[in-house]
């Protein structure tokens, strides 16, 4: 452990994957340096075969005894190919018919969006945007013959010593979540550093920053007076992805609720339209008193009894979302 | 850190590639040999000075502010930041102060498209130069040339067509691809003075709120998006905020914590609808008939707000039993006026005339010691008459829940529940997308939704019907587009101009079999076109004829309108000259004969007011145009100056125009206001500083800041605009009793327009859309919004696609891509009588099993063969909004004029054979 721990809670709730998360984080640091295939930031739309695809059967993370368990590294198709335009030659030139792709793509980050589960009208999915956990217990870690990765005392961010790193890709494997990527051009691994040059500043990361949704909540774990806190531990509300997983993320999750669904003669049916068994799949046991919760204070607020959770949910200013 | 440059791995064209190329360092090197490190988890790591690395590639430098001048609802403003004179990257700026303690504030406006526009600014379909076609139009052949040349050889073209053709002869259309306030006043501008054709851009991208304007009598009323947030009740229909209003989302999600519910409506469940309560999955095309069973269920449970309905409504209004017309002052009096009605006063059981009317001298809605009857029936001089209230309550009695229910397919238990929530609601609000104005019976879907507002006095500041625009702020914009001229463009009905100059009836006629369009809609293509000549004929609807050559700036009309040979029959009305001003070489600039590049969102002055907030985002100039582009108003001012020089030396004097001269030869002078607004930064001074809204606060402050607050504002109209409190509409009408701009002063809920009466049409009620089964094709095609583009721009950016499928798709359904023998990804061909295209299949329960879902502005030069989407799509003129002739019913622009519609056709669909060409 670290002395202290920056956190993050996303509240799915609030996601409405509109990937501006994912347009600060390319701009910030993925646009260049042999970086473009990667998404140190994606948002995919669950359920579904995630990015990279089938990560959540790509094994890596921990075992019962606390042993790493064998991963599989993702191939560039896992990831897509990175496809290009022919602006010049369709647009400028005459050159080309029309205006394509210089491969015929076949999947990317955010391939099944808005497809999910279910049959219609029952239909189900909900978005999940992910970015490195910073886990308290960090496979890519202790995957790394090279002592390479460490989290800082400071703010246990997880990083990766460019100079150190060789590019091994035991990290890669390791991580369950698959976040932590190989820059071929530098022939070293990369991965999200929760922006730590504007942390030092004093700012959010750029996607929590950025997030019109206004879904992130950053703060030191052990701020038992900010919002981390307060969602995590004091009303559990937020719990983490994969928790069986054993890496300990940093990184919360506000578990999705969606409309009633129909009975088949299209009234109001009394089941869950998003089977609680798929979100404990994903959130674990927690789910069900997340969902109570948030129910309950919900019907407060409605009541106009006040509740300090949805206030905080609510998020009035949106530079109280951040604790730094 | 020892920096040795002698490995460069990198040079990024984002100009930060030198930060990495301290990695070559002999550091690095020496690492080959490992040096020891402790527990890198519990321990302090002792090798941290390489985090420069990073620390470095996160410097910059922020040279301006910026918002994107587009035609969304967003205004947001960014800071833009810079190295060495290049955009690297955008940020929200996330300073707008908290209006009030209770609501959220509006930090961080935004959107992924905005926060990648420092990337596609510089991608390779960007117009740096002007340009001249060098082979066929549409050819893709360009000649660079000089601004010179241009604007010589446009101006001396445009001269010639004036000489020949006079005034009238030109459309100088300034579309809705740009909705700052800067660079639409400078194109709107340059159209008052040369009395060139500019389309009513509202319904010319079937935006127009007919439904609205028929009840309020103006559809640019509504609220600001912080007003969702203290709302109790919101259904949202065909309003899929998660991809269309992304940056204003959030107040509906953070209503719902408040304790609001939230519903939506549409067939698919779409990215919105996932967070709601309660989703409503109504049929295709079946809307009114839901919404007509709900104000069936307020009325049949006594969910009404009965003061509200007699002060608000015209339902008391006295209609003759002889005729079905309202009761006119003329009926009963000599010289009485035909814009003056009555009501039944129960307590004098009397005739009293309604005040408020536009016939009326009281222009207030108190109804003093009177109360209006709404049930009964009255003799007054042998004339037997009944309340609207009893005409609207015997149509909407036809519409029980259980009778929709084989139509919607929503549960009539479902349709009660609903309807009581949001009756009893404090403050309940029905918003409006567009999809909803972009359908045939979009008008009745309105209609029906703003009488269940008004049956339970939802209005005001309890809530109403909102759709996405409020006109608010935009006075000096208007002043210095046309109003200070003194001279008017020639506006256009948009959906009816596009209509006919694109001979759109053709491929209707191709597609739709007028008897079953008559059983479902309520009229043929035979009436619709006998109706469409009578208001053209008569001049109800303004069009014009005779088009020798167009201007064209932010109207990529070749994407967006329908029917294959929509551009061909443009292009040939543009015989003479087409030039287009454009920063990207979008669908319809590739068409032109001169391109002219203009400036991109971060590369000049301006300032964009917009409806959903109240904060004016100013354009700094935070980097100059890319090549040789040129902010607009300075387009304008060189074109003028070369217009105005050649008609000198051409001997060239005034052209009256009607009430109007076209004075080419002092046009540069009038333009610039005898030289005082010489460039965009004045411009934008003017607009800044005659605006209203920022009185006491300075364009400098503006400049500084990257925004200014409207505080105070005399617009929207009906709205009590405070600093502390969300934007809504009518509450001068709810509070003051100030009345609505419509012909009776009151909400409008009977028409009694001959072709109202005609189409039994004169209260509220439902019809279906025209769809698949007016055609001889199963599926309905629907296009509703992307999230991917705001329309066509940044569609085909990659950052965007590569979170796509990097080609265009269409979503069906698990049961159609069985039956198609189609997988997820591969290639369908969806195709009609009138047309085809090929795009890949996404397969989703999430849709309908009769429908297919394109997600629209795909630029059709994206498609395979540049086959376009919109090739299958036939269309129609709803007749009701051809009305040009009663009261609030005139061709008013933005307001009322018939807007186009999309979602009216039939297609098929299979899977496709490569290579495969069916049509020619």
């Amino acid at each position: 452990m670290s002395s202290r721990q920056l956190a993050m809670v996303m509240d799915l709730n609030k996601c409405i994957g509109c990937h501006t998360c994912t347009s600060a984080c390319k701009t910030q640091w993925t646009n260049r340096n042999g970086r473009e295939y990667m998404y140190w930031n994606n948002v995919e739309t669950k359920p579904g075969d995630g990015y990279p695809r089938y990560y959540e059967a790509s094994g890596g993370g921990f075992d019962e005894n606390g042993q790493l368990k064998n991963g599989k590294l993702p191939s560039a198709e896992d990831y897509g190919e990175l496809w290009e335009y022919n602006y010049e030659d369709a647009l400028m030139t005459g050159t080309d018919p029309w205006l394509r792709p210089n491969i015929k793509p076949t999947w990317g980050a955010n391939w099944d969006e808005d497809e999910g589960a279910g049959e219609y009208p029952n239909s189900y999915h909900f978005y999940l945007p992910r970015i490195c956990n910073h886990c308290s217990n960090p496979a890519c870690l202790a995957a790394c013959s090279r002592n390479a990765i460490y989290k800082r005392q400071e703010d246990g961010i997880v990083l990766i010593d460019q100079e150190r790193c060789r590019g091994y890709r035991y990290c890669v494997t390791a991580c369950p979540y698959k976040k932590v990527y190989f820059n071929e051009k530098l022939s070293k691994s990369e991965k999200c550093i929760f922006c730590y040059p504007r942390i030092e500043k004093g700012l959010p990361t750029a996607c929590a920053q950025q997030c019109v949704g206004r879904i992130r909540w950053i703060g030191y774990r052990d701020d038992e007076a900010g919002p981390i806190h307060l969602l995590v531990d004091k009303y559990q509300v937020a719990l983490p992805l994969h928790a069986e997983w054993g890496t300990e993320p940093n990184v919360f999750y506000v578990p999705p609720t969606a409309p009633d669904a129909f009975a088949a003669d299209g009234s109001a049916s009394e089941e869950e339209r998003i089977p609680l068994s798929y979100l404990e799949s994903l959130f674990g046991k927690g789910v069900r008193n997340a969902l109570d919760t948030l129910d309950a204070e919900r019907e407060k607020k409605r009541s106009g009894e006040g509740s300090e959770l949805m206030d905080t949910l609510i998020a009035y200013k949106h530079s109280d979302m951040f604790k730094l | 850190m020892p920096k040795l440059n002698r490995r460069r791995f990198v040079q990024a064209a984002s100009g930060t590639g030198a930060t990495l190329a301290s990695l070559g360092s002999t550091q690095a090197l020496a690492l080959t040999s490992l040096h020891p490190v402790g527990d890198t988890q519990r321990k302090e790591y002792p090798y941290r000075g390489w985090e420069d690395i990073y620390r470095t590639e996160y410097e910059h430098e922020v040279t301006g502010f910026a918002a994107h001048c587009v035609n969304c609802h967003g205004n947001c403003a960014f800071k833009i930041m810079t190295r060495d004179g290049i955009v690297v990257r955008e940020e929200q700026l996330a300073q707008y102060p908290q209006i009030a303690e209770g609501i959220p504030d509006t930090n961080p406006r935004g959107c992924q498209k905005g926060a990648i526009h420092s990337q596609a600014m510089y991608d390779a379909d960007r117009i740096r130069y002007p340009m001249k076609r060098a082979g066929e139009r549409g050819e893709g052949k360009w000649q660079r040339i000089s601004w010179d040349q241009a604007t010589e050889e446009i101006a001396d073209k445009i001269i010639d067509l004036y000489e020949e053709h006079g005034p009238g002869c030109l459309v100088t259309h300034t579309g809705t691809g740009i909705v700052s306030n800067g660079k639409l006043a400078a194109g709107l501008r340059f159209a008052s003075l040369m009395g060139g054709i500019h389309e009513d851009g509202m319904t010319d991208v079937g935006d127009g709120q007919s439904g609205q304007h028929l009840a309020y009598g103006d559809p640019l009323q509504n609220a600001t998006s912080d007003a969702w947030f203290d709302c109790d009740y919101l259904l949202l229909s065909y309003l899929n905020l998660n991809a269309t209003r992304i940056p204003d989302a959030h107040y509906v999600w953070e209503a719902k914590y408040n304790g609001a519910r939230v519903v939506t409506t549409t067939p698919d469940y779409n990215p919105t609808s996932i967070h709601a309560d309660r989703w409503l999955n109504v049929k295709p095309g079946a809307d009114p008939f839901l919404y007509m069973s709900m104000v069936y269920t307020i009325l049949d449970e006594g969910l009404c707000d009965w003061s509200f309905i007699r002060e608000q409504t015209d339902l008391p209004l006295l209609v003759r039993d002889d005729n079905g017309k309202l009761l006119r002052e003329a009926d009963l009096e000599d010289g009485g006026s035909e814009e003056v009605f009555y009501y039944w006063d129960e307590n004098r059981q009397a005739l009293h005339k309604a005040p408020g009317s536009m016939g009326s001298e009281l222009k207030s809605l108190d109804l003093g010691n009177t109360r209006p009857a709404l049930e009964g029936r009255f003799n007054v001089e042998g004339i037997a008459m009944q309340p609207a209230f009893v005409h609207m309550r015997k149509e909407a009695m036809k519409f029980s829940p259980e009778t929709t229910h084989t139509e919607t397919g929503i549960h009539p238990d479902v349709v009660r529940e609903e309807t009581r929530f949001f009756a009893t609601a404090k403050k309940a609000a029905v918003l409006s997308g567009f999809a909803s104005a972009k359908m045939l019976n979009g008008i009745y879907t309105q209609w029906a939704q703003i009488l269940m507002c008004a049956l339970t006095g939802h209005g005001g500041d309890r809530g109403g019907y909102w759709s996405p625009w409020t006109d608010w702020g935009w006075e000096s914009t208007y002043l210095l587009g046309f109003l200070q001229t003194g001279k008017m463009p020639r506006f256009e009905c948009g959906g009816l101009g596009e209509y006919i100059h694109g001979k759109k009836i053709i491929e209707a006629r191709q597609h739709y079999d007028n008897q079953r369009l008559r059983e479902r809609a309520g009229f043929d293509l035979d009436e619709m076109q006998a109706m469409i000549d009578e208001v053209v004929e008569t001049g109800q609807m303004p069009i014009y004829h005779g088009i020798k050559g167009g201007i064209l700036m932010a109207d990529n009309k070749f994407a967006r309108n329908k029917g294959k040979h929509y551009r061909d029959r443009i292009l040939e009305e543009f015989s003479e000259l087409y030039v287009n001003i454009n920063i990207r070489m979008d669908s319809t600039a590739e068409y032109a004969d001169y391109v002219l590049p203009g400036s991109g969102h971060y590369e000049g002055w301006d300032i964009r007011m917009t409806p959903l907030h109240r904060f004016g985002n100013l354009f700094t100039a935070p980097v100059k145009p890319i090549g040789e582009g040129k902010q607009e108003w300075d387009i304008f001012v060189l074109l003028t100056k070369k217009i105005q020089e050649r008609a000198i030396a051409r001997g060239i004097n005034s052209y009256p125009d009607g009430p109007f001269t076209r004075d080419l030869h002092t046009i540069h002078d009038d333009y610039t206001m005898g030289g005082s607004i010489i460039d965009a930064k004045e411009e934008v001074r003017f607009i800044v500083e005659n605006a209203p809204q920022f009185q006491g606060q300075s364009f400098e402050e503006g400049v500084e800041k990257g925004f200014l607050s409207m505080w105070d504002s005399p617009s929207p109209a009906s709205a009590k605009v405070s600093p502390d409190k969300p934007v809504q509409s009518w509450e001068k009408q709810t509070e003051d009793k100030v009345p609505y701009p419509t012909l009776s002063g009151r909400i409008t809920f009977y028409c009694d327009h001959p072709w109202f009466q005609k189409l039994e049409s004169s209260v509220p009620t439902a019809r279906q859309g025209a769809g698949p089964e007016s055609s001889r094709y199963p599926y309905t095609f629907y296009t509703p919004h992307t999230r991917w583009g705001i329309h066509t721009t940044w569609r085909s950016n990659k950052y965007m696609q590569r979170q796509q499928r990097g080609e265009p798709f269409v979503y069906i359904s698990p049961a159609m891509a069985k039956a198609k023998n189609v997988k997820d990804g591969e290639e369908v061909r969806v195709f009609n009588g009138i047309g085809e295209f090929f795009a890949q299949a996404k397969v989703t329960p999430a849709v309908r099993d009769d429908q297919v879902l394109m997600e629209h502005a795909w630029e059709p030069h994206q498609m395979r063969d540049r086959k376009a989407l919109n090739d299958v799509v036939a269309t129609l003129i709803q007749p009701l909004e051809l009305v040009g002739n009663w009261g609030h019913l005139k061709f008013n622009l933005f307001r009322w004029n018939p807007n186009m519609l999309s979602n009216e056709s039939g297609v098929d669909l299979e899977r496709a054979t490569p290579g495969q060409e069916v049509l020619s």
